[in-house]
């Protein structure tokens, strides 16, 4: 009990707080599904899905540019009813979908969603790791999570009896296996760079030396192949390729059963995109800018944050009021709904952009918190800490959400592998780069005299 | 004779895969940059809101075209029903009132749920008294019996529906009856 | 206090997937048992204050060996093994020995301070490689030792590619290749 005493309120406060990152891969789903399918809309000249809307009285339709359809889709796997086909293992049929699932929420713990965050509280100093569990060994934890998640597949397909399901989990198992060890060994020319298992010490080497993409770019590209495979999405989702295996180790699935499992794929992607993120783009850094620069200058690096969201908010209404023209033009019979919806969404548009403004105006001028130095570390006050911490926070999820669109995009552009090239691909190509590319960077480094 | 189509040879820049998935990534991207940025610019159609625009060409359901005193200009020769396909064109003339035509027709149904819209039928009749160009393109009904258009549904249509049409303004009757002459090169003799 | 109510509860985990281990009628169940019994055997030691032996047995045990293992259970037929009994006369000798076995090791346990700290390290990463390369401290015995065993390690792949290229192209050589993933993800450790 002595861990408890030994904390202050705040610390206390802000560690249970940081649990909440555990549900950040779940409410990825809800931004990476609409992502995906208006995405893939888009990039084939359609409009995609964008025409459930809930009724609001009393104003009209609110269609939130495709979003309800989510909810209408998730609402009915929920309500579905749960079956299990005549001869399954019952138990480990219905357990089957909830691994993956589950290890969705202990993956993000180890992820650092900000930088160290170093405040004086009640007279000490108090110092606050950036991931939930600052463990020294992080990223072999999240490997071994991801590695036990593909146990979802294998059981699900040995007790479906189903031969689709048999197939697709063999396939899947196979193809998990494989790509695990390409992603390892093209992981490991950074980790040599970095000489630290932890993902806090690797994004830290990041921010002071140069980001992994330029460090190892080799090992970049071998990494996303590999993480794109592993996730088992296409091009490499020869596990669930429609023409040959019905739908892969979740044929007999059906409710939110199989939800879980499309859940568990899209949080599996969230995460993914994170580790990429962290391994080689910085993390929660910002690019060009050191953090003791956005913690000695925090009111205009919080302005600068808000007038950039305010940008993204004019850019937004500019968008809606040339559509809305153009819809006014047109002799669509709906368009006086669809307009008064608009109306909703400039009013919004509007009122955020100015409080944004308003917002980056009044930290410049009024907040500027001191910084000391005790021991040679920068001693902020809580607020300053915050700031950084939401500062880094944004930069992260910006950076996680390009690659998530990188993994959609991906999608629709390539076709599907045939299985034995995905393998061919695994083994003789990226494995035997992999293994070259840990051999140079370590040559290399022992030359310059690095780790 | 089997066509021998002889095809380039990968050369070893394609072969590498990277950059041409790379180029096709890029096409997608514009693809979609297009759709975000002009979303207006998309070419779909929200259909039952917004309808598509059909030609007076587009091959639509069929009318019967009318004389300046209102009769259809069928003369029930049967040459459509013999030109059609699909058999969906049924007949029954009898004798017409005025001398210098034949027959009249007196039942014309076309059903509509045999027709494929080919146009044969059109091309087929020698009084142009059948037309396709009505950019009727959506047939619901509740029975199937309403499918079968018949003379009156046929010939129950709006000149001012056909603005370009000089023969579709000039019918049926009423003042204009002379200038409807005029245009079909004609006297009717009352 | 805390840390020996999480070593109960992982214990008491950990010896009942052993049990199910032997206990349960399908194959299946019995790898997925000791899957969990390996999972709780990393858990013990984190408390024990070596966070890398466990995340590699986690890595290896659970998500690699038993995953092959439970692949190779999932393909073999074994609808037929429900059948053999689950106690004959050896077993009486195997259950003797094995008693005999736990009484010793409970007695070892016994007499051995065992402090569930997670604050002092006993298996960090740090330590573990000094341990293994560090030859000015610890001589040369666990480096050549080492070497000699990503040698076997090795010349075991070659070994098995062989066998697997006589009947290539059917799912054995999946599985070889598998199996030289761990062997390679072993020697990466």
């Amino acid at each position: 009990m002595d861990i408890i005493e030994s904390k202050t309120w705040v610390e206390w406060l802000i560690t249970i707080a940081k649990f909440g990152f555990c549900f950040v891969p779940v409410l990825y789903i809800l931004l990476l599904i609409p992502m995906e399918r208006r995405g893939a809309g888009f990039m084939q000249d359609r409009q995609g899905p964008n025409r459930s809307y809930i009724k609001v009285p009393y104003f009209g339709k609110v269609r939130l540019f495709g979003y309800v359809q989510n909810m209408c889709d998730g609402t009915k796997l929920f309500f579905k009813e749960m079956f299990a086909p005549k001869g399954a293992k019952k138990f480990l049929y219905y357990v089957a979908p909830a691994i993956p699932f589950a290890i969705v929420f202990l993956s993000p713990c180890v992820i650092p969603w900000f930088g160290p965050m170093v405040f004086e509280w009640g007279g000490k100093v108090v110092r606050i790791a950036g991931p939930i569990v600052d463990s020294e060994v992080g990223i072999l934890l999240l490997f071994g999570f991801s590695s036990l998640s593909a146990y979802g597949a294998v059981l699900a397909g040995l007790s479906s009896r189903s031969k689709y399901s048999y197939l697709g989990s063999l396939r899947t198992t196979a193809m998990t296996i494989s790509y695990e060890v390409c992603q390892g060994l093209s992981m490991m020319g950074l980790l040599v760079l970095a000489g630290s298992f932890s993902l806090t010490d690797i994004v830290s080497w990041q921010e002071h030396h140069v980001w992994g993409i330029v460090a190892q770019p080799v090992a970049f590209f071998c990494f996303l192949i590999a993480t794109i495979a592993e996730t088992g999405r296409a091009p490499f989702d020869v596990a669930e390729g429609e023409p040959e295996l019905v739908a892969g180790y979740h044929t007999e699935y059906g409710a939110m059963q199989f939800g879980l499992f499309y859940m568990g794929e899209y949080s599996h992607i969230c995460i993914s995109s994170l580790l990429v993120a962290t391994l080689f783009l910085g993390g929660y850094s910002v690019p060009f800018v050191t953090t003791e620069t956005i913690q000695a200058h925090m009111g205009g690096s919080l302005a600068i944050l808000c007038w950039v969201l305010a940008f993204f908010a004019l850019a937004f209404l500019h968008m809606i009021y040339r559509y809305s023209r153009k819809l006014r033009a047109s002799a669509q019979s709906n368009k006086m709904e669809i307009l008064q919806e608009y109306k909703l969404y400039k009013g919004i548009g509007w009122i955020a952009a100015f409080v944004l403004v308003c917002a980056g105006i009044a930290s410049w001028m009024l907040y500027n918190p001191q910084v000391t130095v005790v021991n040679g570390v920068a001693v902020n006050t809580l607020g300053a800490a915050l700031g950084t911490a939401l500062i880094h926070l944004l930069v992260l999820l910006v950076k996680s959400v390009f690659f998530c669109w990188v993994w959609i995009w991906v999608r629709w552009t390539l076709p599907r592998f045939r299985y034995d090239h995905v393998m061919h691909l695994g083994w003789k190509i990226i494995l035997n780069i992999a293994i070259l590319n840990l051999v140079v960077t370590a040559v290399v480094a022992k030359l310059m005299g690095g780790n | 004779m089997a066509r021998v189509i002889r095809q380039r040879p990968m050369n070893w820049v394609e072969r590498l895969y990277i950059f041409e998935a790379i180029r096709g990534l890029w096409t997608t991207l514009k693809h979609a940059a297009r759709g975000l940025f002009r979303y207006e610019e998309l070419p779909t159609i929200s259909y039952p809101e917004g309808q598509p625009e059909v030609r007076s060409t587009y091959r639509a359901k069929h009318r019967l075209m009318l004389r300046p005193d209102g009769t259809p200009r069928c003369v029930a020769c049967g040459m459509c029903a013999a030109a059609c396909p699909a058999h969906c064109i049924y007949i029954e003339a009898t004798a017409s009132d005025d001398p210098r035509i034949e027959k009249k027709v007196k039942r014309f149904d076309i059903d509509h749920l045999t027709c494929v819209f080919c146009g044969l039928c059109v091309e087929a009749c020698p009084v142009d008294a059948l037309r396709m160009d009505t950019k009727e393109i959506i047939f619901e009904h509740r029975t199937r019996d309403e499918f079968v258009a018949n003379l009156k549904t046929l010939t129950s249509w709006d000149p001012k529906d056909y603005p370009d049409d000089a023969q579709s303004q000039k019918a049926p009757g009423g003042k204009l009856n002379a200038e409807a002459r005029k245009v079909w090169g004609m006297e009717v003799k009352n | 206090m805390l840390a020996l109510i999480y070593f109960i509860i992982l214990a008491v985990i950990a010896v009942g997937a052993a049990c199910c281990v032997f206990l349960s009628k399908h194959p299946l169940y019995g790898g997925l048992s000791l899957v969990l019994t390996m999972l709780s055997l990393a858990g013990i030691y984190g408390l024990l204050g070596s966070p890398f032996i466990g995340v590699v047995q986690i890595m290896v045990y659970a998500g690699a060996i038993m995953m092959l293992l439970v692949f190779v259970i999932s393909v073999l037929n074994a609808a037929k093994d429900n059948r053999t009994p689950m106690f004959d006369g050896t077993s009486i000798f195997v259950l003797i020995g094995v008693l005999g076995l736990a009484g010793l090791i409970g007695f070892a346990l016994v007499l051995t301070p065992l402090g569930f700290d997670a604050t002092t390290l006993r298996g960090s990463v740090e330590m573990t490689s000094s341990n293994l390369f560090d030859t000015a401290q610890t001589g040369p015995g666990y480096f050549v030792l080492f070497e000699v065993l990503g040698l076997l390690l090795l010349s075991s792949m070659g070994a098995a590619v062989l066998m697997a290229k006589k009947r290539l192209g059917s799912d054995a050589s999946v599985e070889a290749a598998s199996e030289e993933a761990i062997a390679e993800e072993k020697e990466e450790k």
